[in-house]
């Protein structure tokens, strides 16, 4: 299984292109990044994780602007929103901002993508929520329709468009993976039909995730790669999701200074050597 | 007078990273980068240059993943839309594309936005043309709220949000500097009315410039020109941009791969050293 990083970049913490770098350095195979474009104060909407909502939330920088730059000094690190929230973006801008990454980066761009839950929030980009599950699976196909043909047409109940150009093309063929965030039954039908992976929080547990990859079996889609966002520093629990048939598992990163974060860094290194040694 | 250099930023040239470090190695002070985000395949606006759309425009990056690999590896360099489309563009997004790399680049920023000719493509995503100089406005005014109040509330005629709060802020106080794209007498009173710089394309022949000022003048009186696009072959034009003391001339440079780029860019600084 493979050991990632996942983090909210803020102007309070390390800087993106220093910690790719310090990723990189220590073995982690992947950087993966949360976004919010804005909280609304008026927000209505409970947070999912229960209680106030923590101070980064408000603070993330652009996800495409912190993964350029922490593509442009490593090599290998794998570049992957967890999530995008693609159902308040625009796709035509997504679709080049992905392209455009997978260029800078020489095809590491791993795009996971989800509905969200902050409803005023979307409802500021003009998304109504209540229809945002049929938008996200239209922005999916959307998306492969610009990366992959060299004349792009999509007409569908919210996405609609006559043939376009739109180069640049990303560098992974046929497109960056696609995956899909969250684990209730719409992301999970949304997976088996649009998803090339799969990317539940760590909360969702093992054993759900083995039983969902047995059921992904039974849909046909026996080979889902899974990457688990914002896991715990622990090698036992990494063992436990290793079992269960995991790919990637990211270790959530707290957003800390840049001595801080190194130290983080380090303590997830010797985390991650002890599971190796143990595997 | 400063010396910038625009160009297309794309899959078929130098990679941004690369000619950002060329470009500020040979003292230019700015990079300014075009944007489309599409071409509709039916297009009916007719390309303002004339003749067919060249090849670049159906390639380009997004301006701040080109511009964002560009900070990296330079230091002084100002990092510009030329223009960014944001008519077209959500204002919520754009303000924080901007204030990520304003951010990151420790304020480099320059916001060059204009309302954009392609009609088929603004359609595309959602924008009425013929509203879309009010609609620029609007969006300007939001990101302006966005990057300097802790919580932003704006109520236009298509803009609305209550109490967003959105960071980081721009690097830069109060916002990164907005340069106004286009030769339009709209174009100058909107770079006046945001406190920015107009940055008309360059006109063509020298007895062309008085006039350009003179539109200035009119319209936009006291408000600094950024000329951009310009070609580096007319001597005679560049003297009058010179007289006519506008604040920066941003050369035109073609997209070519790397090689071929930086040999370009060499022949520009020589064409720029008698003003130094």
């Amino acid at each position: 299984m493979k050991l990632g990083i996942s983090t909210f970049v803020t102007d309070e913490g390390i800087r993106p292109d220093v910690l790719g770098e310090a990723a990189e350095e220590r073995g982690f195979d992947s950087l993966l990044l949360a976004e919010h474009s804005h909280i609304p104060v008026s927000r209505k909407t409970p947070y999912p994780g229960g209680g106030d909502l923590a101070r980064e939330y408000y603070r993330t920088l652009d996800p495409f602007v912190a993964l350029t730059a922490a593509a442009v000094n490593t090599s290998d690190l794998v570049l992957g929103t967890g999530i995008a929230l693609l159902i308040q973006r625009d796709v035509i801008h997504t679709a080049k901002e992905v392209a455009s990454l997978d260029l800078v980066s020489r095809g590491r761009v791993a795009l996971g993508v989800g509905v969200g839950w902050n409803r005023e929030e979307m409802a500021n980009h003009g998304t109504d929520p209540a229809t945002r599950g049929e938008l996200i699976d239209e922005q999916i196909e959307a998306l492969k329709a610009i990366w992959t043909q060299e004349q792009a047409a999509y007409h569908g109940k919210h996405v609609n468009f006559d043939p376009i150009f739109a180069w640049p093309k990303p560098v992974q063929t046929p497109h960056p993976p696609i995956y899909i965030g969250g684990s209730s039954p719409a992301a999970l039908r949304r997976l088996v039909r649009h998803g090339d992976g799969w990317m539940p929080i760590a909360y969702t547990g093992s054993e759900e995730i083995r039983r969902v990859r047995e059921w992904l079996a039974e849909q046909g889609r026996p080979d889902v790669p899974v990457t688990v966002f914002g896991g715990g520093a622990d090698a036992e629990r990494m063992k436990r999701f290793a079992a269960a048939g995991v790919e990637r598992y990211t270790v959530q990163l707290p957003t800390l200074p840049e001595a801080e974060t190194l130290a983080a860094l380090d303590e997830f290194a010797r985390v991650a050597a002890a599971y190796g040694t143990a595997s | 007078m400063k010396f910038g250099i625009f160009s297309f930023v794309t899959d078929e040239g130098i990679r941004p990273d690369a000619l950002a470090r060329s470009v500020e190695e040979r003292g230019f002070d700015a990079l300014f980068v075009g944007e489309h985000s599409h071409i509709p395949a039916d297009r009916q606006s007719p390309y303002p240059a004339g003749g067919e759309l060249p090849r670049m425009y159906y390639r380009m990056y997004d301006p701040f993943v080109a511009l964002t690999a560009a900070a990296s590896v330079t230091s002084t360099l100002l990092l510009g839309t030329g223009v960014a489309l944001l008519a077209q563009r959500d204002p919520i997004q754009t303000a924080k594309e901007v204030a990520s790399l304003d951010h990151l680049s420790g304020g480099r920023v320059v916001f060059g936005v204009g309302a954009g000719w392609n009609l088929e493509e603004m359609r595309d995503h959602g924008t009425d043309p013929d509203t879309r100089g009010q609609l620029l406005d609007e969006r300007l005014a939001a990101m302006k709220q966005l990057w300097t109040a802790e919580e932003a509330t704006f109520h236009g005629e298509f803009t609305h949000f209550d109490r967003a709060v959105a960071y980081p802020k721009p690097a830069q106080k109060p916002h990164p500097p907005i340069y106004v794209g286009g030769n339009s007498r709209h174009a100058a009173r909107r770079a006046a009315r945001h406190g920015g710089v107009w940055m008309p394309n360059s006109v063509v022949v020298p007895e062309r410039v008085a006039k350009l000022m003179a539109l200035r003048d009119e319209f936009a009186p006291g408000t600094p020109v950024s000329v951009f696009a310009v070609g580096s072959k007319n001597e005679a034009l560049l003297e009058a941009y010179a007289e006519a003391g506008v604040e920066r001339i941003t050369l035109l440079l073609g997209t070519r791969p790397e090689a071929e780029t930086l040999s370009r860019l060499d022949a520009l600084v020589e064409v720029v050293e008698k003003y130094r």
